[in-house]
């Protein structure tokens, strides 16, 4: 309900930048946005959990990297908050 | 020396063939010669744009398959002498044409330009991998619309797994007044997501379409979608040029109240 209301409060090239957003990292992860969002929030509970962090963290990268023979193949972003 | 550059989206319709026709209005304009290759086999569309549909006698496919000379299929520019176009064929298919000849065919330009640009078709098949075969360095072209930007992420990734190390990014079809109004997504919103060096932004302008009607490219008008583009070719060419304002020309209230609606 809660999430409703604040998504009416958003203009449509707001909500335009939050799909377009989720959809790319849907995307480049090969994931579902659904499952997408489900992995962030996962992941966010257990560095919660693990961290002494507390709700001023306005923001958290999580980097996966793929190393190959040559160095750095690709790296894949995932923000959580 | 000369450059192949490819202007690509994945998605049709962002305006693809009107950025090729006008950076190469623009290049031809700052004494670069220049050829446009439309590699878009079976749906040719930048002669229309240019306004030479009338002149064609043969096209790239001939040119590939030794139907004629390289020079004999190279249509010049009503209006500018550096500028060229090397068309398409319509009644052929993407399979007539293999990467390693267009390779071919952009080795065979090269002496003859400064720069190459090869306009790609939409999608990422076998048009798209003719396309990008030759060239140095990609343009890639979106608008700030939730699909042209998941495409326009997807081609920028493939251009990276071939190992394209120039990739800039062109945001076309900006609408200031929506914009302000918090109801399309801004330059920085955009570059936010797909974080790629930025070329240029066109706003979204009738001239454009005006131009496109009487087959002429933009550039050499004074609009500012003429401005962007030419900005575009001299960022091109290595010089430092800086972002235009496209907020010139609104009212103090217009710039005031675009403030308010700021994020």
């Amino acid at each position: 309900m809660i999430f409703c209301r604040k998504k009416a409060l958003l203009t449509s090239g707001q909500i335009a930048k939050l799909r377009t957003r989720q959809t790319v990292s849907s995307d480049r992860l090969s994931c579902t946005p659904e499952e997408f969002l489900q992995m962030k929030k996962e992941i966010a509970n257990i560095l919660f959990r693990y961290l002494d962090l507390d709700d001023t963290v306005s923001e958290i990268r999580v980097e996966i990297v793929h190393e190959i023979k040559q160095g750095v193949s690709y790296v894949k972003t995932v923000q959580i908050k | 020396m000369s450059e192949v550059l490819v202007v690509t989206s994945g998605k049709g319709g962002v305006g693809k063939n009107t950025s090729t026709a006008n950076i190469g209005a623009g290049l031809a304009r700052l004494n670069k010669k220049t050829v446009l290759v439309d590699t878009d086999i079976g749906l040719r569309n930048l002669d229309v744009v240019m306004g030479l549909e009338n002149r064609i006698i043969y096209n790239l496919v001939d040119v590939i398959e030794g139907n004629c000379r390289l020079k004999q299929a190279l249509i010049k520019d009503r209006h500018d002498p550096n500028l060229y176009l090397l068309p398409s064929a319509q009644t052929r298919d993407k399979s007539a044409v293999s990467p390693e000849q267009m390779r071919k065919l952009a080795e065979s330009l090269r002496p003859m330009f400064d720069y190459i640009i090869m306009d790609c078709p939409a999608g990422i098949e076998q048009g798209f991998k003719n396309a990008i075969a030759a060239a140095d360095r990609a343009i890639v072209v979106t608008t700030p619309e939730v699909a042209a930007i998941r495409d326009a992420d997807r081609i920028i990734g493939l251009l990276e797994t071939e190992g394209f190390k120039k990739i800039d990014l062109l945001i076309n079809r900006m609408r200031m007044d929506m914009i302000r109004r918090g109801e399309m997504m801004s330059v920085e919103d955009v570059l936010d997501i797909l974080a790629v060096n930025l070329i240029g932004a066109v706003p979204d302008e009738e001239s454009v379409v005006i131009a496109a009607n009487h087959g002429e490219p933009v550039v050499g008008n004074d609009s500012k979608a003429a401005v962007a583009y030419l900005n575009i070719c001299r960022r091109i060419t290595g010089e430092s040029v800086p972002l235009m304002d496209f907020t010139t020309g609104e009212s103090v209230f217009q710039k005031v109240a675009s403030w308010f609606h700021r994020k």
